[in-house]
């Protein structure tokens, strides 16, 4: 019977870790000895790796491009995931207190994470920030506030912070719908005794919905510190060609790894596959380090209701 | 007599079977002993190059039944993965991209020397674009790589805002160039502008002009260059410095995320002058109409150049036969193809492409890209920069726009870039 229960066991364990091993073992384990080489190509056989010791490494934190790219992510998760879990919250409080409208409301703050990023970030650096029509000069001109109409947003001055605000408002809904639900399960007989206890609903809001989204929260700040991390796709669409004001470690991973295209068949980009591998090591143990810091900074406390 | 009739009857089904089955047996063995060349096209299979490229490839099976083709139409991501997949074994036969030489190179590509000779590969590709192939090569003389689209790079303007401003004459030196920025000032029009895609063109064509290619290319590779130091570097930061106080830039240059300047800017007729490749009339003729007066000159001289004013940049796509190939007299073939007359006209006429073989007549929007190829004394590389290294371009990219932004000095912006490179 143990033998066949240990048989049944394997059987149902064994394509997933055959799966694990694969898709994540061997490649994680591949790029981090890879980190310590230099690689002309992602393919080339190991014959023609030369091996560095820690020079990737000590290239990356000399860079100054990847040091930009380090202040650039600080940035996003900072600033970024204040204003988007802080709006995220507003709103999923304001939608969770019987609005008119909710199922709209909904929808429409979600609508901009249905939108391909691609498309999003090119409304964003077409449209809305054009400086001659653009939707921000055009409301800005209408209100009559001119200092605010002349922002060029995709200015070297603002083209980061340009960025950021669209990011910022591309990602609230997601966000909005994932506190929504942790808000929505909070039994509703606990706010009733807390208005009869004479609690206003700033109170409740600090006193009961906070705490009792607590892990909701953790998952959230999880979940934006990944995204910020591995932000890629918006820092590309609002530079064409890699800049400072904009690059990110796995936008300069990406450099790195592939080059630039001249853009004409000219002055392509030469590949460092290996500074690339030690990129991708020092952003996974980025994430980790965060994910340990915010664990401990917030732990794990369900409480029961 | 029944059985004689039957006899008869068997015998010449029996025939008739053999015969058919022997014709089937024959079709196949035609069938198995026709060769695939794999082709990987650097377009996608709705793209107007693709549909040109098809019917090539018609004519090639026709002429050449003893081949079949089998494309993969990967599209620009192409330059993502020729690479791998040729080290991980994968059997192509002819690739095209723009990036061969830089990601390919000598090492995965095929020497077809022996296979060119006495082609019309020889006779009819020009011969700049020839020499220009070979530039990528060791030895300068081999055949790696077979040129496929040509282009000019150059600075295009509005012959309609030219005419309003008074310019008779192009302007060849840079006083000349600011004289003539001014009198589209007077007239109302923004002189020049640019997108962030094509920052580099600006700040390396004017390097390049005083110091020539091996120089910007090593500015553009080599971190701890003492060449930051160049006094030239510093009359190209002021000259755009310059530029920008005197508002010779469209409002809002030094911000505009590609395609909003060559689109807004110099399609509507608002600016002048766009610094760009040929392929923009075909890129922006949904935006210009029919009615766009299209120009092109050479960049000007700036005060000490080096390199003659008769000068433009250029380039190509390439088309390879990768170390994989299987066929490779066959591949070289189907590149004949690729570059005969009829394939090269079809492409000038539906896609505006600058034909890579001469003879052929140009469309008037590129009319003038014509006239400065055959004006040229001299080409060199696009960007003036055989290869770049896209970090450096991307510190001197930032503080480039500022520069044209008019946010920082020239001074400032050699300092900023020298302070992030070392």
């Amino acid at each position: 019977m143990k033998k066949r229960n240990k048989i049944f066991i394997a059987l149902n364990l064994g394509p997933t870790l055959l799966c694990f091993l694969l898709i994540f073992a061997y490649p994680l384990l591949r790029t981090i000895l890879m980190s310590f080489y230099e690689i002309p190509a992602m393919s080339s056989p190991m014959s023609k790796w030369k091996f560095v010791g820690l020079d990737n490494y000590y290239a990356m934190f000399h860079n100054s491009l990847f040091l930009s790219s380090l202040k650039n992510i600080f940035r996003i998760w900072l600033v970024g995931g204040v204003l988007t879990l802080g709006l995220a919250l507003f709103y999923a409080v304001i939608l969770s207190s019987g609005v008119k409208g909710k199922k709209f409301w909904r929808s429409a703050i979600y609508l901009p994470n249905t939108v391909n990023a691609v498309a999003l970030s090119t409304m964003w650096t077409q449209y809305i920030f054009q400086t001659k029509f653009g939707l921000l000069k055009s409301l800005f001109t209408a209100l009559g506030i001119e200092s605010l109409a002349k922002i060029n947003w995709t200015s070297p001055s603002y083209l980061f912070w340009g960025m950021l605000f669209s990011y910022v408002l591309g990602s609230t809904g997601y966000f909005m719908l994932i506190f929504l639900a942790g808000i929505e399960r909070i039994p509703g007989d606990i706010y009733e005794s807390a208005t009869i206890d004479g609690a206003n609903g700033w109170t409740m809001f600090w006193k009961l919905t906070l705490p009792l989204i607590r892990d909701v929260m953790r998952t959230a700040m999880t979940l934006w510190t990944i995204g910020a991390v591995n932000f890629f796709t918006w820092a590309k669409m609002f530079s064409a060609q890699i800049s400072a004001t904009t690059v990110t470690p796995v936008y300069y991973l990406y450099n790195k790894i592939f080059g630039t295209a001249g853009g004409a068949g000219m002055g392509t980009g030469t590949t460092d596959v290996g500074g690339g591998a030690a990129i991708g090591v020092f952003v996974a143990l980025l994430v980790l380090v965060v994910y340990f810091i915010m664990n401990r900074l917030l732990k794990r406390e369900v409480y029961e209701y | 007599m029944k059985k004689s009739i039957w006899k008869k009857v068997l015998s010449i089904t029996m025939a008739a079977a053999m015969l058919t089955g022997a014709s089937a047996q024959a079709v196949l063995a035609e069938e198995a002993e026709k060769q695939t060349i794999v082709y990987w096209a650097q377009w996608s299979e709705n793209e107007t190059q693709a549909e040109v490229l098809k019917d090539a490839i018609a004519r090639f099976e026709e002429a050449n039944p003893e081949y079949t083709v089998e494309v993969n139409w990967a599209g620009r991501t192409v330059r993502d993965i020729m690479r791998t997949s040729i080290e991980a074994g994968s059997v192509i036969d002819v690739i095209e991209s723009s990036d061969i030489p830089a990601q390919l190179g000598e090492e995965f590509c095929m020497n077809i020397t022996e296979y060119v000779k006495g082609t019309k590969l020889e006779t009819d590709i020009t011969e700049g674009m020839i020499a220009f192939a070979r530039l990528f090569t060791t030895d300068k003389e081999s055949w790696y790589f077979v040129p496929a689209q040509p282009f000019v790079g150059t600075i295009f303007y509005n012959k309609a805002i030219f005419a309003e401003a008074g310019i008779e004459e192009l302007p060849e030196t840079w006083t000349e160039f600011m004289d003539c920025c001014q009198k589209i000032v007077d007239a109302g029009y923004a002189p020049l502008t640019a997108d962030d895609a094509y920052l580099p063109l600006l700040y390396n064509v004017y390097m390049g002009s005083m110091l020539g290619v091996d120089a910007v290319t090593e500015l553009m590779n080599e971190t701890s260059t003492e060449l930051w130091d160049d006094p030239a570097v510093e009359q190209m930061a002021k000259a755009y410095e310059e530029m920008a106080s005197k508002g010779y830039f469209a409002e809002g240059t030094g911000s505009f995320v590609f395609p909003t300047a060559q689109n807004t800017e110099f399609a509507l007729g608002t600016t002048a002058m766009y610094i760009n490749g040929s392929w923009l009339p075909n890129e922006v003729a949904e935006i210009t109409g029919d009615d766009f007066q299209w120009g092109a000159m050479f960049f000007p001289s700036p005060d000490g150049a080096q390199e003659p004013y008769t000068t433009y940049m250029t380039g190509c796509q390439f088309y390879a036969v990768p170390t994989t190939s299987e066929n490779p007299e066959g591949a070289v073939k189907l590149i004949e193809e690729f570059t005969s007359e009829q394939t090269q006209q079809d492409l000038l006429e539906k896609c505006q492409c600058i034909p890579v073989i001469g003879g052929l007549d140009l469309p008037d929007n590129l009319a003038d890209c014509g006239t400065l190829m055959e004006e040229a004394t001299n080409a060199v590389p696009w960007n003036y920069c055989l290869t770049t290294n896209s970090e450096i371009q991307g510190i001197v990219n930032a503080s480039f726009a500022k520069l044209i932004a008019g946010d920082i000095t020239g001074e400032e912006f050699v300092e900023e870039v020298r302070g992030q490179l070392n």
